[in-house]
C-alpha cells in the first residue's frame, strides 16, 4: 500500500510533498506536462490561434465601443452590441482554450488576451474620466499626494484609502515623472495590473495542477467572476493588489522547487510582495494571510511529516503577512478600517437576522431598491443560470480536487474557497451582504476557477490521448464554450447594475450614470473659488464630484439623532434642519433640482441614513429642494441651471430670518 | 570578448542607462510630455523589477513568467518606495521619485551584473528571431492593434461628443477678499458662443424676490465663446448696509431671468 503510493508519486515530491513539476524555475520549459518541443511547435505555427483570436478580440472591441458611442445617446440597440462583443471576445477563445491542440505559448497568449481584453471593454465605458465612486475616491486621494507630497490625507470618500495608499503612491508617482493626468496614469497602471493577475494566475495554476491546459481553462473561468469585467478594472486599491496577491501564490508555490542559491532571492521577492499587498488593500491583506493559513494546513494535514518542509515555508510566509498586516492595522489603520468595515459587518448581521426573523432586512434579487424593475426576464434567467452551472459542478470540481491533495496540497485551500462560494451567495438576499457577496468573488473565483477547470480537464474534455473514448469532442467544446460564456455574461449581471454596464444619458441618483459635465464643472468652480476642505452637505454624486475635483469634505451620518439628509427631504426648512446644518458646522449646501425627477435607481439619493433609504416610493418633492432659495440665512453663491450651492455660514451666525 | 560580454551583460546594461536616461529626464523638468511618459513607465512599470528579478533569481525564470515578475515587483517596490519617501521631509517630490526608482534599480543592476560575472552564469538576452511569429500573425497582429486602436478612438469620440451636449451656464456671486468688494462669473458651458445680460442689484428682501431691488451695476452684454468665463470685481457702498445683493443673468433677447445668485449681507 505504503510502496504503490510512493510509486504513484513524482520523485521530486518526496522532499517537499509538491510535484515536482511545481517548481518556478522550470515554468518556462513547462516541466512534463509541456514538452520542450512545444515551444518550437507554437513558434512554427505562429501562435496557433493566438493571432486570428488577437483580431477577432480587437474587432469585438469595435464593436462594443459602437454599442458604447449608441447606448451614450439612449438607442436600444447598444446594449445587444455590446453583449456580442463580449460573446465575441470569449467563446472562440474558450473553445480554443479547452481543445487539447493549443500549445503552452499560446494558452498564456489567450489568457492574457481575455484579461486585457475585457479590460479594454471596461476603459471603453469611460474612456475620458473616472465616474465610479471608487475612481474618483482614489482621484482624490493621488490629489492630496501630489498636493502635499505625503501620504494618510484624511479622504472623505472612503476614509480607508488613506490607511492603504500602495496603488495611490504609484499612481503619483507615475503622474510625477511622466506629466500624465491621474486618469491616464491611473488607466495604465490597472492594464499593468490586469496584465500581472492573468499570468500570474496562469503558472499559479498550472504549477498546481501540472498543466497548461487546466491553467488555461481556469484562467479563463477567473474572468468569469462577476467582478472581474467591471470592478477589478476600476482604478481601486483592490484592482492593484489582488495581482500582487496572485503573485505572492506563484512566489510561495516557486520557493518550493527552486536550488538552493535562490530560494533567499524568491523569499525575499515573495515577502517584498506581501509589504506591498499589505500597503495596498485590507481584504486583500486578509485573504493572503487566510489562504497562506489553509494551504499550510493542508500541507501538514496531508503530508504528515513528509509535508513539514513545505507546511514550514508557507507557515513562514503565512506569519510574516499575518504580522505585517497586523502592524500596518494597528499602527496606520486600526480606526480607519473598522470605521469601513464595522458598519458592513454590523449591516449584514442584522440583514441576515431579520431575513431569518422575517423582518425586513431582505432584497428582491433583479430588483431596484426602489422598486422598480431593472432587469429583463432574459437577463434574470443569465444570471441565475450563471450561478446555479457554477453551484451544479462544484461537487465534481471538489471530488477532482481531493483526489489532487495529495501531488497539490493547495487544491485543499482552493476547496475551502470554493466551499465558502454558495455561503456568500446566501448574503445576496440581504441588502447590506450583496455588496460583500460581490466582493468576496474575485477572492473565492481564485480556488473555484482551477477546480472548475480541472473537472471540466478531466470530466467533460479528458485530452483524445486519454483513450478515445471521447464522444462528440466537437460538441463537448461547443458546450464549454457556451457554459463559459454563459458564466462571463451571467457574471456581469450579477455583479454590475444594468444602468451602469453600459454608459448612456444622465440619470439622477445612479451611480456612474449621474457624473455630467455640469457637476463635474460645478465641483472645479468650488475647488477653484471656495476654501479647501470645508464642511459640504450635497446628494450622492455631488457630494462625490465635490470630495473629488472639488476638494471639500462632505458629510453625513446623524448628529444627535437626526439625519443629515433629512435637510433635502422636510418639505419646509424647519428648526431641525437648521440645527443640523448649524450643528454640523456644514458650510455650504449643494443642491440638484433633478433629484425630484426620478426614483433613485441605488436605493438612495443621499446616503442610507437618509429618510425612507432603501425604500423611496416617489420622487423627492421639488419644493423640498426649492426651499433654501427662501431661507434668509443661505446665500446662494452658484446657480449652473439644476444644480446650485448655497453658503451656510449666516446659519450660523444666527442671522436674523 | 567583448561582444560575449556584451551578450551576457547587455540586458543589465540597458537597465541601467535607461534608469539613468528616465531620473535626468525627469530631474530635468524636460516638458515633452510623451517623451517623459514613455521613460516614467519603464521606470515605474519594468526598470525595478526587471533589476531585481534578475539579482533574486538570475536566469531561472524567463518568458511571460517573467514578464509578471518584472511588472509585478516593479508595481511593489515602487509602492513601497513612495511608503518609505514619505517619511522624508520633503515627500513624494518628482525629484525624490527619480533618485529613489533610478537608485533602486540601478544598484540592483550593478549587483544582479556582479553576481552574473562571478556565477559565470550563462545567460542569453531573448533574440528577434526567438520572439517574431511570423509574417502572417505579425499581420493579424498588427491589424489587431489598429482595430484597437479604432475601438479608443470611437470610444473617446463618443464620449466626448456626449459632453459636449452636456450644456450648462453656471452664474456665481462670491465676497471679495476685501470686506467691500463681490466677485460675479459668468461661464459658457454650451457648445456654441453665447451673450448675456447681468444685473447686479441690492434688496432690503430676502430670498430670489426682487422686492424693491436697487441695481447696482449692470452688464448688457457679456459674450463668450464656449467654455470660456467673465468674472468682474465690483465695490459695495457701505451705504447698503445689510440688504442682500442679488445678481440675475439673462440670455440675450429674454427677459425670463435664466440663472439667479444672491449673497446675504454678513457674508461680504
Amino acid at each position: 500500500m505504503t510502496s504503490g503510493r510512493v510509486r504513484a508519486r513524482p520523485a521530486a515530491a518526496a522532499s517537499d510533498g509538491e510535484v515536482g513539476r511545481s517548481r518556478l524555475v522550470r515554468i518556462e520549459r513547462g516541466a512534463h506536462a509541456v514538452p520542450r518541443a512545444d515551444a518550437s511547435r507554437s513558434r512554427r505555427n505562429g501562435g496557433g490561434w493566438l493571432p486570428a483570436l488577437t483580431l477577432i478580440t480587437a474587432l469585438a472591441l469595435v464593436v462594443i465601443a459602437i454599442g458604447d458611442t449608441a447606448a451614450r445617446s439612449g438607442a436600444g440597440w447598444g446594449q445587444p452590441l455590446f453583449y456580442l462583443g463580449l460573446v465575441a471576445i470569449f467563446a472562440p477563445t474558450a473553445a480554443r482554450l479547452v481543445s487539447t491542440e493549443a500549445s503552452r505559448g499560446e494558452r498564456v497568449g489567450l489568457v492574457v488576451l481575455v484579461g486585457l481584453g475585457l479590460y479594454v471593454v471596461k476603459v471603453l465605458h469611460d474612456p475620458v474620466a473616472f465616474t465610479t465612486h471608487d475612481e474618483l475616491g482614489h482621484w482624490r486621494a493621488v490629489d492630496d499626494i501630489l498636493r502635499t507630497g505625503h501620504l494618510f490625507h484624511v479622504n472623505p470618500i472612503v476614509r480607508t484609502y488613506s490607511a492603504y495608499p500602495g496603488m495611490d503612491v504609484v499612481a503619483s508617482g507615475l503622474v510625477r515623472l511622466s506629466g500624465l493626468s491621474i486618469f491616464g496614469a491611473g488607466v495604465i497602471i490597472i492594464a499593468a495590473a490586469r496584465l500581472v493577475i492573468m499570468l500570474a494566475l496562469f503558472y499559479v495554476f498550472e504549477q498546481v495542477t501540472g498543466s497548461a491546459r487546466i491553467a488555461g481553462i481556469a484562467g479563463l473561468l477567473y474572468a468569469t467572476n462577476p467582478n472581474f469585467l467591471f470592478f477589478d478594472g476600476l482604478f481601486a486599491y483592490e484592482s492593484f493588489a489582488l495581482p500582487l496577491l496572485a503573485l505572492v501564490l506563484l512566489v510561495v508555490a516557486g520557493v518550493q522547487g527552486a536550488p538552493l542559491a535562490r530560494r533567499a532571492g524568491l523569499g525575499l521577492l515573495g515577502v517584498g510582495l506581501i509589504f506591498a499587498v499589505v500597503v495596498s488593500h485590507h481584504i486583500s491583506s486578509y485573504a493572503l494571510v487566510i489562504f497562506l493559513a489553509l494551504w499550510a494546513l493542508a500541507a501538514v494535514a496531508v503530508h504528515h511529516r513528509r509535508g513539514l518542509p513545505l507546511g514550514r515555508r508557507v507557515t513562514a510566509f503565512m506569519v510574516i503577512a499575518l504580522g505585517a498586516t497586523l502592524l500596518w492595522l494597528l499602527f496606520v489603520a486600526a480606526g480607519l478600517t473598522r470605521s469601513e468595515l464595522g458598519p458592513v459587518l454590523t449591516g449584514i448581521v442584522s440583514g441576515v437576522g431579520e431575513l431569518v426573523g422575517g423582518g425586513g432586512g431582505g432584497k428582491e434579487l433583479f430588483r431596484a431598491s426602489s422598486g422598480q424593475a431593472v432587469e429583463p426576464l432574459w437577463a434574470q434567467v443569465l444570471g441565475f443560470g450563471s450561478v446555479i452551472l457554477v453551484l451544479v459542478a462544484i461537487p465534481f470540481a471538489l471530488w477532482r480536487g481531493w483526489r489532487r491533495r495529495r501531488s497539490a496540497p493547495i487544491m485543499l485551500a482552493f476547496g475551502v474557497a470554493t466551499l465558502a462560494y454558495p455561503v456568500t451567495l446566501g448574503l445576496r438576499l440581504t441588502q447590506a451582504g450583496t455588496e460583500t457577496s460581490n466582493r468576496a468573488s474575485e477572492f473565492l473565483f481564485i480556488g473555484i476557477s482551477v477546480l472548475l477547470a480541472v473537472a471540466v480537464a478531466e470530466l467533460w474534455l479528458p485530452p483524445a490521448t486519454a483513450g478515445g473514448r471521447l464522444r462528440w469532442p466537437r460538441r463537448r467544446v461547443a458546450a464549454f464554450s457556451v457554459y463559459a460564456t454563459i458564466l462571463l455574461i451571467g457574471g456581469v449581471i450579477v455583479g454590475w447594475p444594468p444602468y451602469d454596464r453600459l454608459p448612456g444619458p444622465y440619470l439622477p441618483a445612479a451611480g456612474q450614470r449621474s457624473i455630467d459635465r455640469e457637476g463635474v464643472a460645478d465641483a472645479f468652480w468650488a475647488r477653484n473659488h471656495l476654501p479647501p476642505r470645508s464642511r459640504v452637505l450635497a446628494d450622492e454624486t455631488q457630494a462625490l464630484l465635490m470630495a473629488s475635483y472639488g476638494r471639500q469634505d462632505p458629510q453625513g451620518g446623524k448628529i444627535e439623532g437626526l439625519s443629515l439628509a433629512r435637510v433635502f427631504f422636510s418639505p419646509t426648512f424647519g428648526s431641525d434642519d437648521r440645527r443640523v446644518l448649524v450643528d454640523d458646522r456644514i458650510r455650504y449646501l449643494v443642491v440638484d433640482q433633478r433629484l425630484s425627477d426620478v426614483l433613485p435607481l441605488r436605493g438612495v439619493y443621499v446616503e442610507g441614513d437618509e429618510p425612507g433609504a432603501f425604500q423611496h416610493r416617489s420622487p423627492i418633492p421639488p419644493r423640498a429642494l426649492t426651499k433654501f432659495n427662501h431661507v434668509a440665512g443661505l446665500s446662494r453663491l452658484l446657480d449652473s441651471g439644476h444644480v446650485a450651492v448655497y453658503d451656510v455660514t449666516d446659519l450660523r451666525r444666527g442671522s436674523p430670518r | 570578448m567583448t561582444a560575449r560580454l556584451l551578450r551576457r551583460t547587455g540586458d543589465l546594461v540597458a537597465v541601467i542607462v535607461l534608469a539613468g536616461a528616465a531620473a535626468a529626464l525627469a530631474l530635468g523638468s524636460v516638458d515633452v510630455v510623451p517623451l517623459r511618459a514613455v521613460f516614467a513607465l519603464q521606470l515605474i512599470l519594468v526598470l525595478p523589477g526587471y533589476a531585481l528579478t534578475a539579482l533574486a533569481l538570475g536566469k531561472q525564470v524567463r518568458g511571460a513568467a517573467r514578464v509578471a515578475l518584472v511588472v509585478g515587483v516593479s508595481l511593489a517596490a515602487t509602492a513601497l518606495l513612495g511608503v518609505v519617501l514619505n517619511l522624508l521631509p520633503s515627500g513624494l517630490t518628482t525629484d525624490a521619485w527619480a533618485v529613489a526608482l533610478a537608485g533602486v534599480t540601478i544598484i540592483a543592476a550593478l549587483a544582479a551584473l556582479r553576481r552574473r560575472l562571478l556565477e559565470r552564469e550563462r545567460w542569453r538576452a531573448a533574440t528577434w528571431r526567438a520572439v517574431w511569429p511570423g509574417g502572417r500573425p505579425a499581420a493579424l497582429f498588427a491589424l489587431a492593434a489598429v482595430a484597437v486602436a479604432a475601438a479608443i478612438v470611437i470610444g473617446d469620440t463618443g464620449a466626448l461628443h456626449q459632453q459636449r451636449e452636456e450644456k450648462f451656464t453656471q452664474l456665481w456671486i462670491l465676497p471679495g477678499t476685501s470686506g467691500h468688494t463681490v466677485q460675479v462669473g459668468v461661464k459658457n458651458g454650451t457648445p456654441a458662443p453665447r451673450t448675456y445680460r447681468l444685473v447686479l442689484a441690492a434688496t432690503p428682501g430676502s430670498g430670489a424676490s426682487l422686492l424693491g431691488p436697487r441695481v447696482l451695476q449692470a452688464w448688457p452684454r457679456i459674450s463668450l465663446p464656449p467654455g470660456e468665463q467673465w468674472q468682474a470685481t465690483l465695490r459695495v457702498p457701505d451705504a447698503l448696509g445689510r440688504q442682500r445683493l442679488q445678481g440675475q443673468l439673462y440670455r440675450a433677447g429674454s427677459a425670463s431671468v435664466f440663472r439667479h445668485v444672491d449673497l446675504a449681507a454678513t457674508n461680504r
